[in-house]
């Protein structure tokens, strides 16, 4: 009996095995390859000009049919793996920075109620979009594609998404596109860039990423070309893994998806990962500094004054001293005067590169000189406004050794006056904003005051900055 | 005499018959096994109805009245086979049957009518509930039968109390666990065969090893020389947790050597029971030897290896079972082919132990036991936060990573969440609910994307299994004493001295596809462990949180029992002296200075006092009374409110208070046998402590001056309620009558009423802030969630001589209550984040959504029947038993979710059709069966 035991005992044991581990591990090979028809591939540039379509029949939205079997197939260039994308894949058509006629490279955003898509479509991974019934709209300032009724995008769901997108077994290696901010242009956004030789301004090197008490949603903090001087917002979510870091305080390159921010006021630039930040080279390129501060007082005395109230509507500015130097572009600073809600005060002096066709603009507005040896107490006061800066820029500078010759001004040695408040970007276009009396008197010989605007004619690129009210001081 | 193929009806006897004056049937009863004389054996003449019983010696007879020709004599004893004898008496001739053999009927003692619970429903603690049958599966009484095999399915408590409140013993040894006062029964599930001498002493009953608790005290007696020898091969098949049961066992007994030994081998299995992909996989081993030195002295050796299993199902909302039915279980999902459980629960806890029984002298025995228990206790589930540690050029450092929550049921991905936030879109609740219906499982797929995606980028693991270990050593000393000091009085002591060292810790199972899973907290950031920073667990690795729990417990026990022909009593006393301390292996940095290292050692002082007596009226009407107060130290898992995170302890712990009284009428007749008790216990300065993600506690987060934004209001809680009490109070009602000798009708009731009886306090602690305090919890009166307070059950049994029977009864379960949420109770609830009330507050309707719920009532109904024969020298034993067998649908329990913790979300998410935070319930089972086959020789 004991025999009969064992027996049935070793049966039982060896014969019922309960599959509860040991299991294979699935690969991605076994994931079925789907074969789109090259008849129902379209391309990035034609939902660009179907939305572009839509928008002149008067639509918000351009509709794919629900029975048009139409896909597009891309790369997937944003990663929420750090958080900093939030329900939302970038794909742009291009590897690489190729840029064909027939198929220009583009980039599109998709509008997923998902989180963690970078489990399933990773950075790199090839994918194809199934159009069947979306949508294509504008959405955060960037094209984008979703879901779409009654003239609004909605969220692509849960549900439906892995039907949507789907995936190919191809993962790439994505080349960004090298390039300079102020080449950036429209065709450019959602598509990865690669900027060199930048560093954030060095006003925001004590801050983090996005963890200060005014980032609501997300952190802008300034980069700024060591080239061009011309800066973009790097934008990171206040939910990114990396928020709470301190930015970089060296120099080197960002790499990241160009983008508009939420409000579709200004260009941003995104990073998928904060090791997409890589300033490896130690020296900064920061401007020389005059800063001796705000006086706490203005002399009654007056060594320069201006309210360009004798200047000619739409005539650049002369006269009374200045300099008026276009580096590039075909326009300079010119004389204006408004009453809308935008107004001038009186007559104002203003850079406007819109619709100048110009690929850059760069004008200057230089002081005559000043001899700060010769009385004491010297102070700078100005006003400035913006109309929609566009990502162009204005800067107060200041010179040393410019020897007062067109010839010289980029030789000279320009520095910033980091007391003076100048009007940003993001600053409203209504007001005009006091400079604050900037304090020159720690300073010694002959000084220049330039207002430097830098600015091109494309959309992305081409704000106004007004000036007015230019007073220079002393205490006699 | 009837003979036909198998079956053996009656047993061949020779009878011997004299002649004499008078006219006598006599015999002798021995038991089959042991050739002992078997004393109070009812032998019926069947056509008279005249019944006598065997004395110390076997032996009966009868010389009254003795009918003539041919009768049939019944032998029948609880616990034996009943057998039937034809005899021919002739006048003036004396009848002689010697030496009738009866067999010890293990089905009749365990099986028979009974629904085999002890080792599929015990521990399903993953319910909150469980479950006291273990306990009184060997009672012979029938309400605490009924309790045991048919109420127990429904999560029914007895008393309404928990299990903790019940001692179980191995060979004198306590087995509850200290780290919830509760018996791990699995860790000697499938032993049947050999666990089957049990002593139980019911509620306060003095039981001769231990105080006990007030629920009762088992001792499951597994020396080899106390069993038969024999031996017995079970199979059985359900579809309620395992599918297959397989059981050899062997008991040489007591050998002409002296040596005794017992063998047993089981195994249970199965890939899914009642529950969608509830695998079961058990095995067990059991050893036991015993040397009889001579009649004073006896060592014994008994080893238990119990290590099993199981796939756990979960609890889920209307919603889900609405969409899905009562089977479905969240946990799993489609790989390679199977059904893949991530929430396995593991336990492998051998036991081993060695028994000294010393006779001092015949009237005094001291029992010595070392016990040693070692293993680990696993549940695993799903980690999905895994992260990078990503540095910048300039070398600091970023945690990039984390992932979706993979649980199918996640509230996002459910219609409800659809309908609440896009109610002008139906159509995404309803492409949520086809999906949901289409797959609604747990994606293993995907994980392994994700995973071999990171890792092609030299990036850790997002998800990954991990389970929750419990690595406990214990030893437990005792020694016991029993003694008689005269025909009158018997003493019992004892001392126990019990140490345990529990290490609890996370440790990586399965990096599905991964490479490794950084040791830190991607949410906030948080090195798990400061002192081994951004540590890469692999497989095998520890994870999360590691500490040790040391415990020691020392007690002394003592007790006097008189016994006289109208009263018996008895008094009992107890102290013990409870220690408990923490030492943190990880130093995680949010508690950097409170969680490394040896913390405060607790301690507790524990009193218990009972009393009770029993007052014999006549035979037929005996009344009992006992009463108890108990003072204990509260369990590890009530002492320490995060003890993965830190040193911290419950505020104002101190010990738990219980008084308890019953009484009980007990009225017995050749027919009727019933007992009615009545019985009040109160438990107090009880702590309760639960771990939730809360919605609403603003103003808590607020107050803790981290708040980041006004929406900021979600946090992972712990919930310290302090300073519970309760009350428990009711009847409980068992009768059987015997209305002919085959037949037997049983009824039982119980009827209680099991509330809150004060408000006790609420704090709140979290990696945010530390037990905060909240005020009352206004939980005075509502309803325990006990199970059903409420429960009748009617039914019969037929057993016919000829070896089959089949018995059925009804059960009926009322006032089920969910498990009401604490901290919507208290203040916090309309209070905003300014610790003002909500301006749109209406006392009226946060009356009706505090409401508790209550269950539908509900009827289960059960079959059981069996038979079983005899071939040579085997016996075979067949039983089935169906339960539910109107496949009844019916909660057994539930609870409310403490994420909607204020007013307005509570308002807000019970408004809809579909709440999309509602109550997860836990459904009883549909008709299900279980079957069982054994030979036996």
């Amino acid at each position: 009996m004991i025999r009969v035991l064992s027996i049935l005992a070793i049966i039982v044991l060896t014969s019922s095995c309960v599959k509860d581990n040991d299991y294979n591990i699935p690969t991605p090979e076994d994931g079925e390859i789907k074969i789109i028809p090259a008849n129902q591939l379209t391309t990035f540039r034609a939902l660009y000009s179907r939305y572009a379509q839509a928008i002149a029949n008067g639509n918000l939205i351009a509709i794919i049919n629900d029975n048009e079997d139409l896909y597009i197939e891309g790369y997937v260039v944003s990663s929420d793996q750090a958080g900093n994308f939030f329900e939302e894949l970038i794909i742009q058509n291009k590897v690489d920075d190729s840029n064909p006629d027939e198929d220009p490279r583009l980039g599109i955003r998709i509008d997923i109620n998902v989180g963690s898509l970078s489990d399933t479509y990773e950075f790199g991974r090839k994918v194809y979009i199934k159009l069947n019934g979306l949508t294509i709209g504008e959405s955060n300032g960037v094209l984008t594609i979703a879901k779409g009724e009654d003239q609004n995008l909605e969220q692509i769901q849960e549900f439906e998404y892995r039907n949507i997108v789907i995936r190919t077994l191809d993962v790439v290696d994505i080349k960004p596109k090298i390039a300079s901010l102020i080449d950036l242009a429209e065709a450019d956004e959602n598509t990865l860039i690669e900027l060199k030789n930048m560093q954030l301004n060095r006003f925001e090197l004590g801050a983090t990423f996005a963890s200060e008490s005014f980032d609501e949603f997300d952190g802008f903090r300034l980069l700024e070309s060591c080239d061009s001087g011309i800066s973009i917002f790097l934008q990171t979510s206040t939910y990114a893994d990396f928020k709470a870091l301190i930015v970089p305080q060296n120099k080197g390159s960002v790499v990241g998806v160009f983008s508009r921010d939420f409000g579709d006021d200004f260009n941003v630039i995104i990073a998928n990962s904060a090791a997409d930040v890589k300033f490896d080279t130690v020296e900064r390129c920061d401007p020389m500094e005059l800063n001796c501060g705000l006086a706490p007082t203005i002399g009654s005395a007056n060594l320069f004054k201006e309210d360009f109230e004798s200047q000619k509507n739409n005539q650049l500015i002369l006269g009374n001293g200045w300099t008026n130097y276009i580096e590039a572009g075909t326009v300079g600073w010119e004389a204006y005067s408004s009453t809308s809600s935008n107004a001038s005060l009186g007559r104002s002096a203003r850079f406007q590169s819109a619709s100048s066709g110009d690929n850059s603009n760069i004008g200057w507005l230089i002081t005559p000189a000043i001899d700060l040896d010769a009385q004491d107490g010297e102070t700078l006061r100005f006003k400035t406004s913006n109309s929609l800066a566009d990502s162009s820029y204005l800067e107060v500078l200041y010179s040393l050794n410019w020897d007062g010759t067109e010839a010289n001004i980029t030789s000279a040695t320009w520095g910033v006056l980091s007391a003076a408040y100048v009007v940003k970007d993001t600053d409203s276009f209504v007001p005009w904003f006091n400079s604050g009396s900037v304090d020159l008197s720690c300073a010694n010989g002959t000084i220049h005051i330039a207002f430097k605007y830098t600015g091109s004619g494309q959309d992305n690129f081409d704000g106004v900055y007004e000036l007015d009210d230019v007073s220079i001081d002393y205490v006699p | 005499m009837k003979k036909s193929g198998l079956i053996f009806l009656f047993e061949m006897l020779l009878v011997f018959t004299t002649f004499a004056q008078e006219t006598l049937i006599k015999g002798s009863v021995k038991d089959a096994l042991s050739f002992d004389p078997v004393p109070d054996v009812i032998i019926t003449i069947e056509e008279t109805k005249q019944t006598t019983k065997t004395n110390a010696y076997g032996e009966f007879v009868f010389s009254l009245n003795v009918p003539l020709g041919e009768q049939v004599i019944q032998v029948s004893k609880i616990g034996f086979i009943t057998k039937r004898y034809p005899i021919t008496v002739y006048e003036f001739q004396t009848v002689n049957i010697t030496d009738v053999t009866l067999e010890a009927d293990n089905v009749v003692t365990q099986d028979l009518f009974t629904i085999a619970l002890s080792d599929d429903e015990l521990d399903n603690d993953e319910n909150g509930f469980d479950n006291v049958s273990g306990l009184l599966q060997s009672s012979l009484d029938v309400f605490q039968r009924t309790a045991a095999f048919e109420f127990s399915s429904s999560f029914f408590r007895v008393r309404g109390l928990d299990s903790d409140n019940s001692s179980i013993l191995i060979n004198g040894i306590e087995m509850n666990k200290m780290y919830n006062g509760r018996p791990q029964w699995s860790n000697w599930g499938g032993l049947n065969d050999v666990m089957r001498n049990q002593e139980f002493t019911s509620g306060l009953k003095p039981s001769s090893y231990q105080f006990g608790g007030i629920l009762g005290t088992n001792n499951i007696n597994v020396r080899a020389s106390k069993m038969s020898s024999g031996g017995r091969v079970t199979y059985s098949s359900s579809n309620r947790s395992y599918v297959n049961r397989f059981i050899a066992t062997y008991t040489s007994g007591l050998l002409k050597d002296s040596w005794a030994y017992a063998v047993s081998a089981g195994r249970r299995w199965g890939n899914e029971g009642y529950q969608e992909a509830s695998l079961y996989e058990a095995n067990s081993l059991f050893v036991s030897v015993e040397k009889v030195f001579n009649e004073n002295h006896s060592l014994g050796f008994t080893g238990i290896y119990a290590p099993n299993r199981r796939g756990k199902s979960s609890p889920n909302t209307q919603e889900i079972y609405d969409l899905k039915g009562i089977k479905y279980n969240e946990y799993w999902g489609w790989q390679d082919g199977n059904k893949r459980n991530s929430r396995i629960k593991e336990v492998n806890e051998p036991i081993l132990m060695l028994n000294h029984y010393w006779n001092i002298h015949s009237k005094l025995s001291l029992n010595t036991n070392i016990g040693y228990q070692f293993g680990k206790l696993g549940n695993s589930r799903l980690a999905y936060n895994g992260t990078t540690r990503i540095l910048t050029s300039e070398g600091t450092a970023s945690f990039e990573g984390g992932g979706r929550n993979p649980s199918p049921t996640y509230y996002q991905k459910l219609p409800s969440y659809f309908e609440r936030n896009f109610p002008d879109d139906l159509e995404f609740a309803y492409g949520a609910e086809q999906s949901f219906l289409k797959d609604g499982q747990i994606n293993w797929q995907s994980m392994y994307d994700a995973n071999i995606a990171n890792a092609t980028q030299g990036k850790n693991a997002t998800y990954m299994l991990y389970e929750d270990r419990v690595d406990d050593k214990q030893l437990i000393i005792n020694t016991i004493l029993n003694g008689e000091m005269n025909d009158h009085m018997l003493f019992d002591a004892s001392l126990n001295y019990k140490k345990l060292k529990s290490n609890n810790f996370a440790e990586v199972l399965d990096l599905l596809g991964g490479t490794g899973y950084l040791n830190v907290d991607s949410f906030d950031a948080i090195q798990f462990d400061l002192r081994n920073p951004n540590t890469i667990a692999n497989v095998g690795d520890k994870y999360g949180y590691n500490y040790n729990m040391f415990a020691r417990v020392i007690s002394g026990f003592a007790q006097v029992q008189f016994k006289y022909n109208k009263v018996d009593f008895y008094v009992s006393t107890s102290i013990t002296n409870t220690q408990y301390q923490r030492e943190g292996l990880f130093q995680l940095e949010t508690f950097a200075d409170n969680s490394f290292g040896k913390g405060k050692k607790l301690s507790f002082m524990g009193i218990g006092t009972k009393a009770g007596f029993i007052y014999k009226i006549t035979g037929k009407h005996v009344f009992d009374a006992n009463v108890g107060y108990i003072t204990k130290a509260p369990s590890i898992s009530n002492s320490y409110t995060n003890s993965r995170a830190n040193h911290n302890i419950v505020p104002n712990i101190s010990e738990e208070k219980i008084g308890t009284l019953d009484a009980s009428y007990i009225f017995r007749s050749s027919i009727v046998k019933a007992k009615l008790t009545g019985f009040y216990t109160m438990l107090k300065n009880a702590d309760e402590i639960s771990f939730y993600f809360a919605d609403g506690i603003g103003n808590v987060i607020a107050d803790s001056g981290t708040q980041q934004s006004g929406s900021d209001d979600t946090e992972f809680i712990q919930e310290i309620l302090q300073g519970i009490n309760k009350n428990h109070l009711g009847t409980e009602l068992g009768i059987e009558a015997q209305v002919t000798p085959t037949v037997k009708l049983k009824g039982a009731a119980s009827v209680g009423q099991y509330t809150y009886a004060n408000n006790p306090d609420l704090y709140l602690s979290s990696d945010r802030f530390e037990n905060v305090y909240l005020g009352k919890s206004y939980l005075k009166n509502y309803k325990l969630a006990v199970g059903s307070q409420t429960a009748y059950s009617v039914g019969f049994e037929y057993r016919d001589p000829d070896y089959w029977w089949f018995g059925a009864t009804a059960n009926f379960f009322k006032n089920t209550f969910v498990d009401v949420s604490p901290l919507t109770r208290t203040n916090n609830f309309y209070t905003d984040v300014d610790g003002l009330p909500f301006i749109d507050y209406s006392a009226k309707l946060a009356r009706k959504l505090l409401k508790q719920e209550r269950f539908d009532d509900y009827m289960v109904v059960n079959l059981v029947g069996g038979k079983s024969w005899r071939v040579n020298q085997y016996y075979i034993g067949f039983f089935a038993s169906v339960n539910n067998l109107l496949d009844a649908i019916y909660k057994t329990g539930g609870f409310e979710q403490g994420r909607n913790a204020n007013y307005r979300q509570l308002r807000d998410d019970q408004g809809l059709d579909k709440p999309v935070f509602g109550s997860k319930y836990w459904y009883g089972r549909g008709a299900n069966y279980f079957m069982n086959v054994y030979v036996r020789f």
